[in-house]
C-alpha cells in the first residue's frame, strides 16, 4: 500500500486518475520511462477512482418520465389556429379513422414529435405519411418521427380525429389500452376513467392493457369499465364532436364541466361539490359559452354565473 | 454550443434547446438537490418546475456564461422554498447547511487491518464535516468544479470558499493523526491547499 502513496499524495497525478486528459503525456511518458511502476500506478489511479459519494440512484426511466411531464406542459409550436375541417372524400384506398382519446398516463420516447392544441382551439395536423389529424381543444400527441414510417404509433392526450392512410400498422396507444386499425374506420371516445370506442365503419381491434382485445365492426361500440368491455350502438358517419355537438347520456356533471372548460378554455368553480355528481342528459354545443351554460343549468336546475377571468361560477 | 442553445431557447422558442440544456443536466441537478433534501419526489417536482419555469420565462431570461450553474442555484432556491412552505426549516441559514453526502470506500482497496481503521476513521470524519464543508468537497472534488464556480454556485466568496476547504482539511488533519497519509486524505489535501 505505501509504495502507491506518492501517487495520491500528488497532485497531478490525482488530477490525471480522476480523468483531467491534459494530464495525459505527462503520465504516459513517466510509464515509459518507469515500466516498473505500472502496477503501483494502475493501482493508485484504482484507488483514487474508487473512493466514491453514495449518490442517489436516478433511473432512466424516471428521467424520461420527468421529461414527458415537461414536454407535455409546453407548446412547442406557435402556429395553434382555429380549424374548420375540410374533410374531404379520400379515394378508396383512404381510410377514416375518428379518435377520440383520454390519455393521461403515456410514455413519449426520445425524439417525439409533439402536436398540441390549446384550451379553446383545435388544430389541424398532417403527419408524415399523410394521414391528417385534428386535435380537439386541450389536446397533444406525440410519435417519433423516425420510427413513424415504418411504425405508425401515436400517443395522444385529449381527443382528436384520425384520417388515416391505408399503409402499415397504425396504432393509437392511451393509458388504458391501444386501438389498431385493421383495414378499415372507426372512432374511439376516451376520458380519465373511461375509454368509449365506436366504430364507424370497417374494422378495428381494441386491445387493453391486460391483452383482452375486441374486434369492432361497422355500427359497433364498446364502453371500457372496470376491465370489461360493455357493448354500444353508434350512430352517424363521425364522431359529432367535430361540429361542435356533444352529447350526453347519463353523464356526470364533472365530466361534462370539463369538456365545457377546453371548449371554451373557462374555469368551472364549484360553489356546491355535489354538483359534480349529478347526471347529465342533453346536447350542448361550442357555439356560445352562455347558451350552453343557460342549456345545462335549465336542465339541472342549477345557477351560474360567467365571472371575469375565464371563470364561470355554478352553484344549486 | 451551449451559447447557442441558450439563444435559441431565449429567441426561437426552441423546445429541442430546452431538451438540450434537460439532458445535459437532470443528473447533476437531480443529485445535487437530493444531497439537500432526501426526499426524491420533492426534488423531482423542483426539477420539472424550474424547466417550466425556464420555458415559461424564456424570453425574459438573460445572458448567462454558465447556464449549468444558473440551473443549480435556481433549484437550490426552490427546493428551499418548498421546504420552507412545508415547515420543514425556518431560515435559509438553516437549510444551506442541510447539504449531506455518505462518502464510500470499495472493500477492493482495503488489504490489511490497518487500512480498514484508517478508511473507517476517514469516512467517520468525512461524515462529521458541516453542510457547507461536504458540499465545497462534492462540488470541487467530485464534480470538478473550479473555486469560481462553487462561490458562485454556493453564493459565498472565493475566500469563504478557500476557508470551508481549509476548515475541512484541518478538521481530517487532527482525527485522522498518523493515519492522514494512508488514505484518500493525503490528495485531499494535496489538491485542496
Amino acid at each position: 500500500m505505501s509504495s502507491i502513496d506518492k501517487y495520491i499524495e500528488n497532485k497531478d497525478f490525482v488530477n490525471w486518475a480522476l480523468g483531467d486528459s491534459s494530464y495525459d503525456e505527462q503520465w504516459q511518458q513517466y510509464l515509459v520511462q518507469h515500466p516498473e511502476e505500472k502496477d503501483d500506478v494502475e493501482e493508485a489511479k484504482a484507488f483514487i477512482q474508487k473512493t466514491q459519494i453514495k449518490e442517489p440512484y436516478f433511473s432512466v426511466q424516471r428521467e424520461k418520465e420527468i421529461w414527458d411531464q415537461i414536454s407535455s406542459n409546453i407548446v412547442p409550436s406557435k402556429t395553434v389556429k382555429e380549424v374548420k375541417l375540410p374533410w374531404v372524400k379520400y379515394a378508396a384506398a383512404m381510410i377514416a379513422l375518428g379518435l377520440m382519446i383520454g390519455f393521461y398516463y403515456y410514455n413519449f420516447v426520445p425524439s417525439n414529435h409533439v402536436e398540441m392544441a390549446h384550451q379553446g382551439f383545435t388544430k389541424d395536423v398532417q403527419l408524415p405519411d399523410g394521414s391528417k389529424v385534428a386535435l380537439n381543444a386541450g389536446t397533444s400527441i406525440s410519435y417519433n418521427k423516425d420510427e413513424f414510417t415504418d411504425e405508425r404509433r401515436i400517443e395522444l392526450n385529449g381527443e382528436a380525429f384520425f384520417d388515416v392512410k391505408k399503409g402499415s400498422l397504425f396504432q393509437v396507444q392511451s393509458a388504458k389500452g391501444n386501438v389498431t386499425v385493421l383495414g378499415t374506420s372507426f372512432n374511439i371516445f376516451a376520458r380519465k376513467d373511461s375509454w368509449v370506442i365506436e366504430c364507424f365503419s370497417g374494422k378495428v381491434l381494441v386491445e387493453d392493457r391486460k391483452g383482452k382485445t375486441v374486434t369492432l365492426t361497422k355500427g359497433e361500440g364498446v364502453k371500457y369499465a372496470k376491465g370489461e368491455f360493455i357493448i354500444l350502438d353508434t350512430f352517424g358517419d363521425t364522431p359529432s364532436w367535430q361540429e361542435g355537438i356533444f352529447t350526453y347520456k347519463n353523464e356526470s356533471l364533472e365530466q361534462v364541466f370539463q369538456e365545457v372548460q377546453r371548449q371554451f378554455n373557462v374555469r368551472i368553480i364549484y360553489q356546491n361539490k355535489e354538483i359534480q355528481h349529478l347526471r347529465f342528459t342533453g346536447t350542448i354545443t361550442n357555439k356560445s359559452l352562455s347558451t350552453t351554460m343557460k342549456v345545462i343549468s335549465k336542465t339541472m336546475g342549477i345557477n351560474f354565473e360567467i365571472k371575469k377571468n375565464q371563470e364561470v361560477e355554478v352553484s344549486m | 454550443m451551449e451559447q447557442k442553445h441558450w439563444k435559441a431557447l431565449k429567441e426561437n422558442d426552441d423546445a429541442n434547446a430546452l431538451k438540450y440544456f434537460y439532458d445535459q443536466y437532470i443528473k447533476l441537478l437531480y443529485k445535487y438537490g437530493y444531497h439537500f433534501c432526501q426526499d426524491a419526489a420533492l426534488v423531482e417536482d423542483c426539477v420539472q418546475d424550474l424547466y417550466l419555469r425556464l420555458w415559461e420565462k424564456r424570453r425574459s431570461l438573460g445572458e448567462t456564461d454558465n447556464v449549468k450553474l444558473y440551473l443549480m442555484v435556481s433549484l437550490k432556491r426552490s427546493i428551499f422554498e418548498k421546504l420552507k412552505k412545508n415547515n420543514k426549516v425556518t431560515s435559509d441559514d438553516q437549510i444551506e447547511d442541510t447539504f449531506d453526502v455518505s462518502f464510500t470506500m470499495e472493500e477492493s482497496i482495503i488489504h490489511s487491518e490497518t487500512d480498514k481503521i484508517n478508511k473507517d476513521k476517514l469516512l467517520k470524519t468525512l461524515a462529521s464535516l458541516s453542510g457547507r464543508q461536504k458540499e465545497v468537497i462534492y462540488l470541487r472534488f467530485y464534480n470538478g468544479f473550479t473555486p469560481e464556480e462553487v462561490s458562485e454556485v454556493m453564493n459565498i466568496s472565493n475566500q469563504s470558499v478557500r476557508n470551508l476547504q481549509a476548515s475541512a482539511l484541518k478538521k481530517m488533519r487532527n482525527n485522522m493523526g498518523d493515519g492522514l497519509n494512508l488514505l484518500l486524505i493525503g490528495f485531499l489535501i494535496e489538491n485542496f491547499q
